[in-house]
């Protein structure tokens, strides 16, 4: 399946770009994109325990099962107001 | 009224239509950026949102402040791009029978917003730049 991962804030201008577009296994979970997202910034998943994620604008948790076309959103903390 | 923009906040833009005659209290709050931040001289901010999702977020705090306060009316502005020093940032302005309830809903929408609302904010400094909400910058 086809996810669109968006980054934000730190994040995005850490790696320089603003998506990554992913093909993962059919029954994958948010832990399987970050093992994934692991090879565009080692260490990702160490660095992911201060961030949330979102999958189609909603707070999920690792262990939520993703489908083709699913937009995940990782978010930094963040800081408005 | 859910609003995320890159223009100028104007107060006088909201306010009017903020009023109602049912209401004892008309409260606004605003957050403005401020020339300082543990102990470095700031220039200006950028702030940055996933606008779609930071929508969704305001609305559901709005709707359960909505609810739980009895608000009458209720605005959420929240700017992001570029803003100078002392400019609004965010407005928010909440109207209800008695002054409490607006008193306490804007004190609960603001915290929530900075808990949980994909907004970043980054300060620019004469020698640097950092995003607040960093381990080394805190919210």
């Amino acid at each position: 399946m086809k996810i669109t991962v968006k980054l934000f804030g730190p994040h995005k201008e850490k790696l320089k770009k603003d998506s990554i577009f992913l093909s993962l296994s059919d029954n994958s979970n948010i832990s399987d994109l970050i093992l994934n997202l692991n090879q565009f910034e080692p260490g990702f998943k160490e660095n992911i325990k201060s961030y949330a994620i979102a999958v189609n604008l909603i707070y999920q948790d690792k262990d939520f099962k993703l489908h083709d076309g699913d937009e995940v959103a990782i978010i930094p903390p963040v800081s408005g107001g | 009224m859910i609003v995320i923009t890159e223009n100028i906040i104007k107060i006088e833009e909201y306010i009017n239509e903020s009023n109602d005659s049912s209401s004892g209290s008309l409260l606004i709050f605003c957050g403005t950026t401020r020339d300082n931040n543990l102990g470095k001289s700031v220039d200006y901010l950028e702030y940055e949102s996933y606008v779609d999702m930071a929508k969704l977020k305001l609305k559901e705090i709005a709707d359960f402040s909505i609810s739980k306060w009895s608000l009458n009316n209720l605005k959420i502005i929240h700017r992001i791009g570029k803003i100078e020093i002392s400019e609004i940032s965010l407005l928010i302005i909440a109207s209800s029978s008695h002054r409490n309830e607006s008193f306490r809903a804007i004190e609960y929408i603001v915290s929530e917003l900075k808990k949980s609302v994909p907004i970043w904010k980054k300060e620019y400094y004469t020698d640097g730049e950092s995003w607040i909400g960093s381990p080394d910058n805190p919210n």
